[in-house]
């Protein structure tokens, strides 16, 4: 009697499980009937098929496939090294199934399909138009959002793939070209210093000329103040004395004379002095000589 | 056995299998801390997107399912390094880090992403290695704002631009990839020129640094040099002040002496004369060499040679009287 219920709970339990079955958030479920694709779920939730049914998962969730840089030629002739990124997600699982089967094949046709679209797009572009510090001219997420269209259309059309997003990650040069960019660079830079030391040394110079020019015309202006003073003391100095020695100009040069000879008269000078000069006259002649 | 088993259940059926499943169902019991928000799916099927903090319960698994999260976590993300050890002076290679900017020069970054998840069930379930896609994002922005930048201005005054330009682009990216993740802070924490160049770049900075430099000398120089002047030029004046004070002051002074001295002279003229004539000759012939020469009438040659200026005595007169 036991046996027999067990048999029946297994025999139900083994029932439910070929007939419900629960797609998660992250699938999306698709139910075959003897390899051919009869139902598409994307909804999440419960659900329940026919035992003789399969169910397949798919991912509904956003894939990131990064495929291996590549070098590409733009318009003018440029190398350019770009790696891409792909954001894409299942949108047709009957149709994926039967085109490429799983993820790794859907990369495969995604590779081809990026790579053609990227090659073309940047063969219409110059290198200064996507590098460049002007605000003007395709930017590379113009660019970018034109190769997403395409691919978008090819993929949807094709492998029931949505492609979401295509992006470049990575801009880089090829290395065979990066000498030649670093030898630029460094020349560049010897230019920006050379540049900025003779700007440096022509300041400098400026700053010293107008410094001794001003201190040329400092001192030039007091020098010709002081000689205008000095010459004011010396006129002063004039004018008074000319006016007390012209009170009497007979009495002023017996004092000045008399003055002089007490400075120029020194040991070395030899004086003749005549018997009969006023000093002497006492000495020669006697008393009666000092009367005259 | 069987019959064992069998017995057991006959007696279990009231005691075993209640208690099992009582212990089952006590297994949807779960906590949900004050930092985390919870994310319940019933048979696949999100049913509550964020469950707040406390003691809850859920249908047992695999009835549903439970994820947990923590909103406000500052997740990080790297660009340019790894944030665990490295070997030893292995540097990041030019592929992880080395970019091209605006003017077409390469320039080498590392930087660091902090993000949150905004939205718990999209970051959960809608993309499948949601850090490589925020990577791949991250880096898409850089390398387009990048090469419209002037290395120049990241090496200087550019990086919270760059910064701030990058956290708005992937955000942007992200936002149409509904990725549930609120990017909120890029920083650039290494930007440096590649090896091949390094030196060069150096030395523009050495140079900027020279100019700063020659051009604060010749203010230096300038600053020293206009009030010495100024000071050279005060004592110029200053000087000829006193030159003039001076001059006018000796010219009243002896002016002011010749006036008294006139006054006595003009009371007693001939006295006076003949006084200050005598006190001069005193003070003047002691030091001179003399020679009197006797003249009482006309004059006659006068021998020279008598006259020895090595001699400090005066020699005999001429023809004694």
């Amino acid at each position: 009697m036991t046996r027999k219920k067990v048999f029946i709970i297994l025999l139900g339990l083994g029932v439910l499980k070929a007939t419900l079955f629960s797609v998660d958030e992250t699938e999306y479920a698709l139910v075959t009937q003897f390899g051919k694709p009869v139902r598409t779920i994307r909804t999440p939730g419960l659900y329940a098929k026919w035992p003789f049914q399969n169910r397949r998962r798919f991912d509904k969730r956003l894939q990131t496939y990064d495929p291996p840089a590549s070098e590409f030629l733009t318009n003018d002739r440029k190398n350019l090294v770009v790696d891409n990124y792909v954001c894409w997600r299942i949108d047709n699982p009957a149709q994926f199934l039967q085109t490429v089967y799983d993820v790794p094949g859907a990369e495969n046709r995604l590779h081809d399909v990026v790579w053609a679209e990227v090659s073309a797009a940047l063969g219409q572009v110059q290198m200064s138009d996507l590098v460049s510090v002007e605000a003007s001219g395709t930017h590379l997420s113009d660019l970018m959002d034109q190769v997403t269209a395409d691919c978008r259309r090819i993929a949807a059309a094709n492998y029931g793939i949505q492609v979401v997003d295509v992006r470049i990650k990575r801009l880089n040069l090829p290395e065979q070209n990066k000498q030649s960019v670093f030898k630029r660079m460094r020349a560049e830079r010897e230019r920006m210093a050379k540049q900025y030391r003779a700007e440096g040394e022509e300041e400098a110079t400026k700053i010293r000329a107008t410094a001794d020019k001003q201190r040329e015309k400092i001192l030039s202006e007091a020098y010709r103040q002081a000689e205008k003073i000095r010459g004011q003391g010396d006129a002063e100095a004039a004018r008074i004395y000319a006016a007390a020695y012209g009170r009497d100009p007979a009495f002023f040069k017996l004092l000045r004379t008399l003055d002089s000879y007490k400075k120029v008269f020194t040991q070395d000078t030899t004086v003749i002095l005549s018997s009969d000069s006023e000093l002497l006259r006492l000495l020669t002649h006697g008393r009666e000589g000092a009367s005259r | 056995m069987w019959l064992r088993r069998t017995n057991l259940f006959g007696l279990g059926r009231r005691r075993w299998l209640p208690a099992l499943l009582g212990a089952y169902l006590l297994t949807g019991v779960y906590v949900v801390r004050p930092e985390q928000r919870g994310v319940v799916r019933c048979f696949g099927r999100v049913v509550h997107p964020s469950v707040p903090p406390g003691l809850r319960y859920r249908p047992p698994w695999p009835l549903t399912r439970l994820n947990k999260v923590r909103p406000r976590e500052r997740k990080r993300l790297t660009i340019g390094f790894q944030l665990a050890d490295r070997p030893l002076g292995q540097q990041p290679g030019a592929a992880e880090t080395q970019f091209i900017t605006g003017d077409t020069n390469l320039v080498n970054l590392q930087a660091v992403v902090q993000y949150t998840v905004r939205d718990a069930p999209a970051y959960l379930f809608r993309t499948k290695e949601v850090r490589r896609l925020m990577a791949a994002a991250v880096q898409c922005a850089l390398t387009e704002i990048l090469a419209a930048t002037p290395v120049d201005e990241l090496l200087t005054t550019g990086r919270p631009a760059v910064q701030n330009a990058v956290v708005r682009k992937s955000q942007q990216l992200l936002e149409t990839y509904r990725a549930g993740i609120q990017v909120v802070q890029v920083t650039i924490r290494k930007l440096y020129p590649p090896a091949e160049v390094v030196a060069a770049f150096t030395d523009v900075a050495s140079a900027r640094e020279d100019r700063a430099r020659l051009e604060n000398e010749a203010k230096g120089y300038a600053s020293d040099l206009i009030p010495k002047a100024r000071g050279e030029a005060q004592r110029l004046i200053s000087e000829a002040e006193a030159y003039r004070t001076r001059k006018v002051n000796q010219a009243r002074g002896e002016a002011q002496r010749f006036e008294d001295l006139l006054t006595e002279y003009r009371r007693a003229e001939d006295v006076t004369a003949a006084r200050l004539y005598v006190e001069a000759m005193e003070q003047i012939l002691p030091k001179m060499k003399k020679v009197i020469v006797d003249n009482p009438r006309g004059r006659s040659p006068v021998d020279l040679s008598l006259v020895k200026p090595s001699a400090a005595a005066s020699p005999p007169a001429g023809p004694p009287r």
